[in-house]
């Protein structure tokens, strides 16, 4: 598979999934956070943000299976030092939590702090020519 | 390099830092809960375990890119699992926290469960007949 083709793939299994992601806490947000909402709604918009999330990785599975190699190991790069600054951040914030009584972050957060530190990888990439 | 030289440059790396993460974890809650600091020493000795949890990160990263298209290959796949069951989890339950009062999950956490998501890809690999 050429890798346009795999970019393609990537982006029409990414986009409603991020759409999903956006949907079910920026819509949903408000409505469950009312004291009369329904407690399945609850279950329901966690279930939906969860699934999205899911989708949203088994996409980049997907994109780095059928992309050449070259593609591949930039995509792993991105991932590898945004998993790693992810994990660093919480643990070190995760301690400050426990034992300099930092304020309690929920952990929804950490998903829009992976995406970003993989979009400033990536850019990283993308600024030092090598992405095409 | 051969896959063995690389791991063993990573078990350079991996095991003082994992010593020194037991060694600071201990020492840092005996000196925050034993003595009155003010509070920017108590944030900057809560860094330090973190710091031994992002120089394990970089070995094993570069573990990666340093031993051979096999093991590399299925390194990635065991590090996507983990990634894709981690930022799932801390969606779902930080959903779960701010809607339905779900009780809450300490953030440092998140690094052992990434590590344990990461052992239960490596399984699933070695199951499926394809060592890592």
């Amino acid at each position: 598979m050429t890798p346009e083709k795999a970019g393609f793939r990537f982006t029409v299994l990414y986009t409603p999934a991020t759409l999903m992601f956006v949907f079910a806490n920026a819509l949903m947000g408000p409505f469950l956070a009312r004291a009369d909402s329904p407690l399945f709604a609850h279950y329901i918009g966690a279930a939906l943000t969860a699934f999205a999330v899911l989708v949203g990785s088994f996409a980049f599975a997907r994109v780095m299976k059928d992309s050449d190699e070259y593609l591949r190991k930039l995509t792993f790069e991105s991932l590898g030092v945004a998993t790693a600054l992810t994990l660093t951040f919480t643990a070190a914030y995760g301690y400050l939590m426990t034992f300099a009584a930092a304020p309690h972050v929920s952990l929804i957060f950490i998903v829009p702090l992976f995406a970003t530190f993989f979009a400033l990888t990536t850019g990283y990439q993308f600024a030092t020519g090598k992405f095409k | 390099m051969t896959p063995m030289q690389a791991k063993k440059r990573y078990f350079k790396v991996f095991v003082p830092s994992m010593a020194a993460y037991i060694i600071t974890i201990f020492s840092v809650v005996t000196i925050i809960k034993s003595t009155e600091l003010p509070v920017w020493v108590q944030y900057g000795l809560a860094i330090i375990p973190a710091l031994c949890v992002w120089l394990t990160l970089w070995a094993h990263g570069r573990y990666i890119m340093e031993t051979d298209e096999y093991d590399r290959h299925r390194q990635t796949q065991a590090v996507m699992i983990a990634a894709a069951v981690t930022l799932t989890f801390s969606t779902g339950w930080g959903l779960l926290e701010m809607l339905v009062d779900a009780p809450k999950f300490p953030v440092f956490y998140i690094f052992v469960l990434f590590c344990a998501a990461y052992s239960g890809g490596c399984a699933i690999n070695a199951l499926r007949g394809k060592t890592v």
